[in-house]
C-alpha cells in the first residue's frame, strides 16, 4: 500500500479528496492508527474552529456597515444631500443607463472607424490611379 | 470601458460572513479587534463597490474575501503584531488563541477553508495561489493549531505519544 502524505490527509478531512481515493485512504487510516488520531484531531479543530467563530454571524451589525452609510460614503458618491435622501435616489433609480462614459467612447470609436475607412478608400483609388 | 458601479445591496449579504473572517484573521493583535475588523470590512465592500466588475474578477463574494485579505496585509505591513497571546482557560477561547500562534498565510487558508466553508479552488482564487500553496498552507496551520490541543487530548489515543509539531516535506 502507497503511503498517504499529509496533504492528502488534509484534503481528506476538507472533502477534496478524488471520490476513487477515499477507499485507499480510508483502507491507510484503519492501518495507521497514529494518521487516524490526527484526522479525528484535525476534525475536531474544524468543530471547534466553527463553533468558536459562528456566533459573530447573528450579531448586529454595527452602524458603520449599515446599508445606508455603505451607500454614501464612496469617495466619487456626489456631495450634499442627506444620508435619506441619497439612499432614496439610489432606490429610485435602480438600474441608470449607460454612464456618459460608455456613449463617449463608442463616438470615439465610430468616428475612429469612418477616419480609417475613408483612409482606406483614398488608398486604394490612388493605387487604381497609379494603374491607369 | 467602466462598468456602472455596484450598490452596496450587492455586498449586504457578504458582511457578517466577512466580519466574522476579519476577526478570525485579526485575533488579539490589537486593543480593539472588533473596531479594526469592522473598518477592514467597511473597507473591502467601498473598494468593491467602486471597482470595475468584469466577470473574470470572480464573484462579489470571492472578490470581497479578496479585498480583505489585501487590506489586512497592508494592515500588518504598516503595524505589525508584537502583543503578547494572553492565555485562557476557556476552551472556546483556547482555539482562538491557538489560531493566534499561526503564521498570518496559513491562517487565512485555515479560515477561508474550514470557518467561510469555500473549495481549496476558490481559496486559491482568493489568495492569488495555487491549489496545492493552499494545501500546504492548510496543513501547516493545522500542525501548528495541534500543539497544545494534542497534549491536552493526549489521553483519547493511549499507547501512542502525541506527535510533535513538525512539518513534512510534501512531493
Amino acid at each position: 500500500m502507497t503511503h498517504i502524505s499529509e496533504t492528502e490527509l488534509n484534503a481528506y478531512v476538507d472533502g477534496e479528496t478524488f471520490p476513487e481515493r477515499q477507499a485507499v485512504i480510508e483502507a491507510w487510516l484503519a492501518r495507521n492508527h497514529a494518521d487516524a488520531a490526527k484526522v479525528k484531531g484535525w476534525r475536531r479543530q474544524n468543530q471547534m474552529l466553527r463553533a468558536s467563530f459562528g456566533r459573530i454571524l447573528s450579531e448586529p451589525l454595527p452602524p458603520s456597515l449599515a446599508s445606508a452609510a455603505l451607500n454614501t460614503s464612496g469617495a466619487l458618491e456626489p456631495s450634499g444631500g442627506s444620508v435619506a435622501m441619497l439612499s432614496a435616489r439610489a432606490r429610485a433609480a435602480p438600474a441608470p443607463g449607460p454612464p456618459a462614459w460608455d456613449r463617449r467612447d463608442r463616438v470615439a470609436l465610430i468616428a475612429a472607424g469612418s477616419f480609417l475607412a475613408g483612409a482606406g478608400v483614398a488608398c486604394l483609388a490612388g493605387f487604381l490611379a497609379g494603374l491607369h | 470601458m467602466r462598468e456602472n458601479r455596484h450598490p452596496a445591496g450587492d455586498f449586504e449579504g457578504h458582511i457578517p460572513a466577512l466580519r466574522r473572517y476579519a476577526r478570525g484573521l485579526i485575533g488579539r493583535d490589537h486593543a480593539d479587534p472588533v473596531a479594526v475588523a469592522d473598518d477592514l470590512v467597511r473597507q473591502a465592500v467601498e473598494r468593491e463597490r467602486l471597482a470595475d466588475r468584469s466577470p473574470w474578477r470572480g464573484t462579489p463574494r470571492l472578490r470581497l474575501f479578496a479585498s480583505l485579505t489585501s487590506l489586512n496585509r497592508t494592515r500588518l505591513r504598516a503595524t505589525p503584531v508584537t502583543s503578547p497571546q494572553p492565555k485562557s482557560p476557556d476552551r472556546s477561547l483556547g482555539v482562538q488563541d491557538a489560531l493566534a500562534r499561526t503564521q498570518i498565510d496559513d491562517r487565512e487558508a485555515l479560515l477561508l477553508v474550514v470557518v467561510e466553508g469555500f473549495s481549496y479552488a476558490q481559496a486559491a482564487l482568493i489568495l492569488g495561489v495555487s491549489r496545492l500553496c493552499v494545501a500546504n498552507r492548510l496543513a501547516r496551520a493545522r500542525q501548528c493549531l495541534s500543539g497544545p490541543q494534542e497534549a491536552a487530548s493526549a489521553g483519547q489515543t493511549p499507547g501512542r505519544p502525541a506527535h510533535p509539531p513538525y512539518l513534512r516535506l510534501v512531493k
